[in-house]
């Protein structure tokens, strides 16, 4: 059973909607608009939670997000802000960090450990001896930990989208409001974004009972819903500041990454607590929160008050809730009442108990506060204990001071300074784009807040107005004219510089997240931690789920006070995103995983192809079943070797070369010369980068003239094309290139019977004299156009065809048809992989790493030194002398099997590694296992050993031999091996 | 995410490029320890650097000057303005 | 009070609007033209020569300019190229069709780029969803087209886009988008085996 105050006007509940949970099966009356913490307290329970290290009870205290007291699990997630989430009907929560429940969690006697776990005890404490740590381990995960999270969960897919504007507005309270609608009035596309679920701000908690607030509420709040350019987004975060004013809007639906032309933020400030002996018992809470639980939930506090006030607003929240029937015991301000202003002399005539220049010392109570000491502060501000005297009550209301939610301009590289006068950091320099308003920006007066807003705008839209996107004048404006930034900041201190408290006893908490108590810190800095960073990440403070909302500000007057430094020296913590804790399925969004497919896919499917992932490319690594794959792949290579195969290399980078400096651009970039290339011809080309290491291989072909036609490895083309079009650029050179990669199918048809098939389907003569080995032609095929090379890649006689890509099913479907006769095999990666090492031939990035020079690969022939330039020649010409490395072939006995030698095993000869294998696997034309390594010079040598730490560690020896392993002097490739007939 | 300020085309974000490098013409003539400072040393200081980057939806290169230690583009470079020739004649193998 | 004479007033999307969008293949011969003579090649043919990065209507389709001297041609036959200085390839491009009055909301999911201004005969090259696209503006809607190895992932990417976002706009009784999200109990899975609690979180992706 709820008990609820009478209406209240902005209040978020709905009367007409009960709703019923359970909380650790206790039945709680709830209505829609509550949020889970309302609603509990709405039915008189106080112990919310049970916090981190200590598991002492804990109630509302900040009822904004800027505290983790309530946290709440169910079966379906977890971490639920007991402030922010609505009530789930129907659904029983627990609470996390508890065994046994809230009342009874067995934990709780921690607290009474709790000296024996000071501050950083885990660094000093379970290291000897080593092995109970494990045990410690376990233990403190379970005692010392939040939310469970259970594998069964379903995923959630949200996905994100990219959003516009002119002007990002964040914080939808008066001066946010009030921006918004200056710069949408001006012609600005405006965003207005509030983490609440309704805008208005403080203005429907903090100055409700306020008459000269009604005129702005009405006129701002209709104003900004019914302006077309106002976009609002409620219960969504402004969760960062990215490069170039680009914030992820996290809400309901996902994330919306926004790029807007300028910011706003007008967050406003996070409410700081007092620190005083057990200032966190349930009961114990910022008088924000009271004034939310009053206006938005129509709940009362509490019964019985005591305040602590040190600033205007505390007689504000006095009056609140006196108003909402709360009995006021004292109010003890921490200063002068006479300086509050109109508010403390309202209070003063309901005859209420104020004392001036007092404090709190103590709370007491048992699992819930039942009693508060007051005592005099003398002339230096420090507590008078010995006159301490005790006030029953059930809610302690603190309102002591502010800090600027300003987490978002020091992520956007503002400066901020603290202010002597408002005793709170304010903005200081803000760059291009940016502006603060409102009480992040030190103006706290209601009608000055407005105005602040409406200057945010105009100095936005100055801005906005002046910066041009011609490129070549690139508009680097300085700070915006940052002598009016301060124009409406607040003359008198809303802050109380020192709301600390010491206490022999202890248990009073600076950050509430992290159990860390006023001694902690003072202790820290004592060990030496005494620079802000330091004793953030020694002592923890401030890396809770709550980042250091409520706890960084007293932090940092604890560390300035020790050091005896102004609290700008002493600097503050880095501000990261995420402003609140984003959840990992949001920030997934949709996959986005690219994947590249040839016009052949559906055909490598129906001929039952194994698929692997070649880069983005998914390529058929043979074609069978799985379990059969070693079988299947010495069928293929047999078939190439002994008939007919045909292979998919779409892959394949395509560039074509065009115009007067092809060829000096191709002579140039490749280590060989092409200048003297012949049309008709193609030539094997190895590109090597500046420090002449090998980075790409394929073939240049001569069309023309003027023409060229280059093939590029398919993990690189892009890269390729990339280089050469830079290439042209910086050399100055009249050369067009086009990259035809994707728009052209291309198929290797290869084995002993590939002319003959050819020949029955194409219009040009195939004999050796018309198309020679290494030739290009263009032709037709059926009736498809093609390019035609005869390459060795595979080392037998074989054809690389290319059609335009939608030809290229119907080429395969033809040549599969007309080639059944000559034993025609579809044959795949791991099959070429096989037949290109028999014959010795390298794979870029395979057998060459980083640094591999072409000299350690064999490949001197392949540098043309001589030539007037190309890029890598002068680091090549100082490589040439010495090669440090080799690339060698070896072979295993004959039957070898286990163990298993695979890539990227090492060398290892005398104990050091000398090597490793690039490529290996069985050889059917040597009847034996075979592969290449990559050694060290001085243990290269045909016929010497080459031992190889395989599988399980056992040393496999290994001997170098002569490659090509296979037809050495290339005679398949070049002719038709069984001359029956001339095709 | 960062935005680049094409010319004619303006501010994409940095991802649809792909990075270049720093702009540093080769000395084709120099010592051996010259020519390995060029391929191996990276300006690395704080400063004002001219470097590639390459568009990849339009496929076009461009040469910015960016001040590293701010991360912000000053202006970009007309390539003319860094061309070489390249050498014609084999007297410097 | 200043006002903004450069900044247009943008008509914003109704998050709560259920009209539909739609998703076609459009096959259509295209052509790669480039090279010096290819300005004087397209005037030859008597089609409209574009200004770099425009492109004007054909009545079989449409010239783009995508550069000084290069071209994306979709008509039936391209202009003459001579292969000296100016060169005529063919493109298989895979060209989708995305129409209907969302089709904004399908592209902001995969595009960064403001397209709220883009509109019939506009012309832009831009990436989206991991992709480099070229999109032409056309009557509600947009012409995309990109390489033919990436068409498979580009089609069935925005499909999977356009099919959520019809989803969601259909439903009734979802709570108002202002609204944080209310925890709700999973619905029960449909077949049993899938309700089996897993070992590794990986079992469910």
């Amino acid at each position: 059973m709820s008990s609820r105050l009478t209406p209240q006007p902005f209040e978020w509940i709905e009367r007409a909607r009960p709703l019923r949970f359970t909380l650790e099966g206790e039945a709680i009356d709830a209505l829609q608009g509550d949020c889970i913490s309302s609603a509990l307290w709405a039915n008189g329970v106080r112990i919310l939670g049970r916090s981190f290290k200590y598991h002492r009870p804990r109630g509302i205290f900040s009822l904004a997000n800027h505290d983790i007291n309530a946290l709440f699990e169910y079966v379906d997630d977890t971490h639920l802000r007991g402030d922010v989430t609505p009530v789930p009907a129907g659904i029983n929560l627990t609470a996390c960090n508890t065994l046994g429940g809230l009342k009874q969690d067995r934990y709780r006697w921690l607290d009474q450990l709790s000296p024996a776990l000071p501050v950083g005890f885990y660094y000093k404490v379970f290291h000897k001896p080593r092995w109970l740590f494990p045990f410690w381990e376990r233990l403190l995960r379970h005692t010392a930990g939040l939310g469970q999270v259970r594998s069964s969960w379903r995923r959630r897919i949200t996905p994100k989208w990219y959003e516009h504007c002119d002007l990002l507005v964040i914080g939808a309270g008066p001066a946010g409001m009030a921006a918004a609608l200056t710069a949408a009035e001006a012609g600005a596309d405006v965003i207005l974004v509030d983490e609440h679920p309704h805008i208005g701000g403080s203005l429907d908690y903090q100055w409700t009972n306020d008459p000269g607030a009604e005129a702005p509420r009405a006129t701002l709040k209709q104003g900004v819903t019914a302006h077309p350019r106002i976009r609002i987004m409620t219960a969504t975060v402004a969760a960062g500041y990215y490069q170039d004013q680009w914030v992820p809007l996290a809400g309901p639906a996902g994330i919306a990454k926004t790029r807007s032309r300028a910011l706003i933020v007008a967050t406003g400030v996070i409410e700081q607590p007092a620190v005083f002996r057990n200032n966190d018992l349930p009961g114990v809470m910022l008088a924000s929160a009271a004034q939310r639980l009053i206006a938005r939930y129509a709940v009362k506090p509490c019964e019985r008050a005591v305040l602590l006030v040190a600033n205007a607003e505390g007689y504000r929240a006095a009056l609140d809730l006196q108003a909402a029937g709360v009995e006021l015991i004292a109010v003890v301000d921490l200063g002068e009442p006479a300086e509050r202003g109109p508010l403390a002399s309202k209070l003063a005539a309901t005859g209420v108990e104020i004392l001036a220049h007092h404090g709190l010392y103590a709370a007491s109570g048992k699992d819930r506060l039942s009693a508060v000491s007051v005592a005099p502060l003398g002339a230096d501000g420090s507590l008078d204990d010995t006159q301490e005297r005790w006030l029953r009550c059930d809610g302690v209301i603190l309102s002591v001071g502010w800090a600027p939610a300003a987490h978002l301009l020091y992520q956007a590289g503002a400066t901020l300074g603290y202010s002597q006068t408002l005793e709170q950091f304010v903005p200081l320099e803000l760059p291009p784009g940016i502006q603060a308003a409102g009480r992040v920006n030190g103006v706290f007066e209601l009608q000055a807040q407005i105005e602040d807003g409406r200057r945010a705008a105009r100095a936005a839209l100055a801005e906005l107005t002046a910066a041009t996107d011609v490129a070549s004048e690139i508009k680097t404006s300085g700070p915006a004219s940052n002598h009016d930034l301060a124009q409406y900041r607040d003359p008198n201190a809303h802050s109380h510089p020192w709301p600390i408290v010491a206490h022999p006893k202890g248990k009073n908490f600076v950050d509430l997240d992290e159990d860390l108590q006023l001694e902690d810190l003072l202790q820290a800095a004592r060990e030496g931690f005494d620079n802000i960073e330091l004793l953030k990440r020694f002592s923890t403070v401030g890396m809770g789920p709550s980042q250091g909302k409520h706890a960084n500000m007293n932090a940092i007057r604890v560390l300035a006070k020790v050091l005896g430094k102004a609290i700008d020296e002493t600097g503050s913590t880095t501000a990261r995103p995420f402003y609140h804790p984003l959840r990992l399925d949001d920030l997934a969004g949709r996959r986005f995983r690219v994947h590249q497919r040839s016009a052949l896919h559906e055909r490598h499917e129906q001929a039952g192809a194994c698929f692997m992932e070649a880069g983005a490319w998914q390529r058929p690594e043979f074609y069978g079943k799985a379990e059969q794959r070693e079988a299947r792949v010495r069928e293929e290579v047999a078939a190439v070797r002994g008939a007919l195969g045909l292979i998919d290399v779409s892959t394949l980078g395509k560039i074509e070369v065009l115009g007067r400096d092809a060829a000096r651009l191709l002579d140039a970039a490749y280590s060989m010369r092409m200048t003297r290339l012949k049309a008709g011809m193609t030539r094997y080309a190895l590109m090597v980068d500046e420090a002449g290491v090998i980075i790409d291989d394929g073939i240049v072909g001569r069309l023309g003239e003027q023409q060229y036609y280059l093939t590029a490895t398919s993990s690189h083309a892009n890269a390729t094309y990339r280089s050469l079009t830079r290439f042209a650029l910086e050399w100055g050179l009249q050369v067009r290139l086009v990259n035809r990669t994707g728009q052209l199918s291309a198929m290797n048809l290869a084995g002993p019977n590939s002319r003959r098939l050819l020949a029955e389907l194409i219009d040009i003569d195939l004999t050796d004299d018309a198309f020679p080995y290494l030739g290009l032609r263009e032709a037709t095929i059926g009736k498809i156009p093609a390019r035609l090379m005869r390459v060795g890649f595979v080392g037998e006689l074989g054809y690389e065809i290319h059609v335009p890509y939608h030809r290229g099913a119907e080429l395969w479907d033809l040549l599969m048809r007309k080639g059944q006769p000559y034993g025609i095999r579809p044959f795949g990666v791991e099959a070429q992989r096989r037949l290109r090492m028999e014959k010795g031939h390298i794979i870029v990035g395979q057998d060459t790493d980083g640094l591999t020079t072409p000299f350690e690969v064999g490949m001197s022939w392949a540098v043309h030194l001589k030539k007037p330039f190309f890029v890598g020649q002068r680091s090549l010409q100082i490589l040439k002398p010495g090669t440090a490395r080799s690339l060698v072939g070896f072979e295993l006995q004959p039957g070898h099997g286990w163990p298993e030698v695979a890539e990227c095993h090492l060398v290892i000869v005398d104990g050091d590694i000398r090597g490793r294998v690039t490529s290996v696997a069985f050889s059917p034309a040597r009847g034996r296992i075979i592969g290449m390594a990559l050694v060290d010079s001085e243990v290269a040598g045909l016929g010497r050993t080459l031992p190889i730490r395989a599988t399980d560690g056992v040393l496999v020896t290994a001997t170098q031999v002569a490659m090509p392993f296979y037809d050495p002097d290339g005679l398949r490739q070049q002719a038709d091996v069984q001359r029956q007939e001339v095709a | 995410m960062k935005l680049i300020p094409l010319p004619d085309l303006g501010p994409h974000p940095v991802t649809e490029f792909d990075y270049g490098g720093e702009q540093s013409r080769p000395p084709l003539v120099a010592d051996d320890a010259t020519w390995a400072a060029h391929v191996f040393n990276r300006t690395g200081a704080p400063g004002v650097l001219r470097e590639w980057w390459y568009h990849r939806p339009t496929g076009g290169w461009y040469l910015f000057e960016r001040d590293t230690a701010q991360d912000r583009f000053l202006r970009s470079i007309p390539v003319q303005d860094i061309c070489y020739e390249l050498p014609t004649d084999t007297s410097a193998v | 009070m200043a006002s903004i004479a450069t900044l247009d007033s943008m008509q914003p999307v109704s998050p709560t609007a259920t009209r539909s969008v739609s998703l076609q293949p459009r096959a259509r011969p295209l052509w790669h033209l480039l090279g010096p003579g290819s300005p004087g090649a397209v005037q030859s043919a008597g089609l409209p020569l574009p200004e770099i990065m425009q492109a004007a209507a054909l009545t079989d389709g449409f010239i783009a300019r995508t550069g000084r001297e290069e071209f994306l041609i979709a008509a039936t036959t391209p202009p003459t190229a001579d292969g000296l200085c100016c060169w005529c390839y063919g493109r298989d491009d895979r060209v989708l069709a995305l129409t209907g009055p969302d089709w904004r909301r399908v592209m902001a999911q995969v595009c960064h780029a403001d397209l709220r201004g883009f509109g019939p005969n506009d012309w832009q090259l831009l990436a989206a969803a991991g992709v480099n696209l070229w999109c032409l503006g056309i009557d509600e809607g947009l012409l995309l087209g990109c390489d033919p190895s990436l068409g498979h992932y580009l089609q069935q990417t925005l499909t999977e886009v356009v099919r959520d976002l019809t989803a969601a706009s259909g439903q009734s009784g979802v709570q108002p988008t202002s609204q944080r999200p209310t925890p709700t109990l999973a619905p029960e899975p449909a077949s049993a085996s899938a309700s089996a609690s897993p070992s590794r979180i990986g079992d469910q992706l």
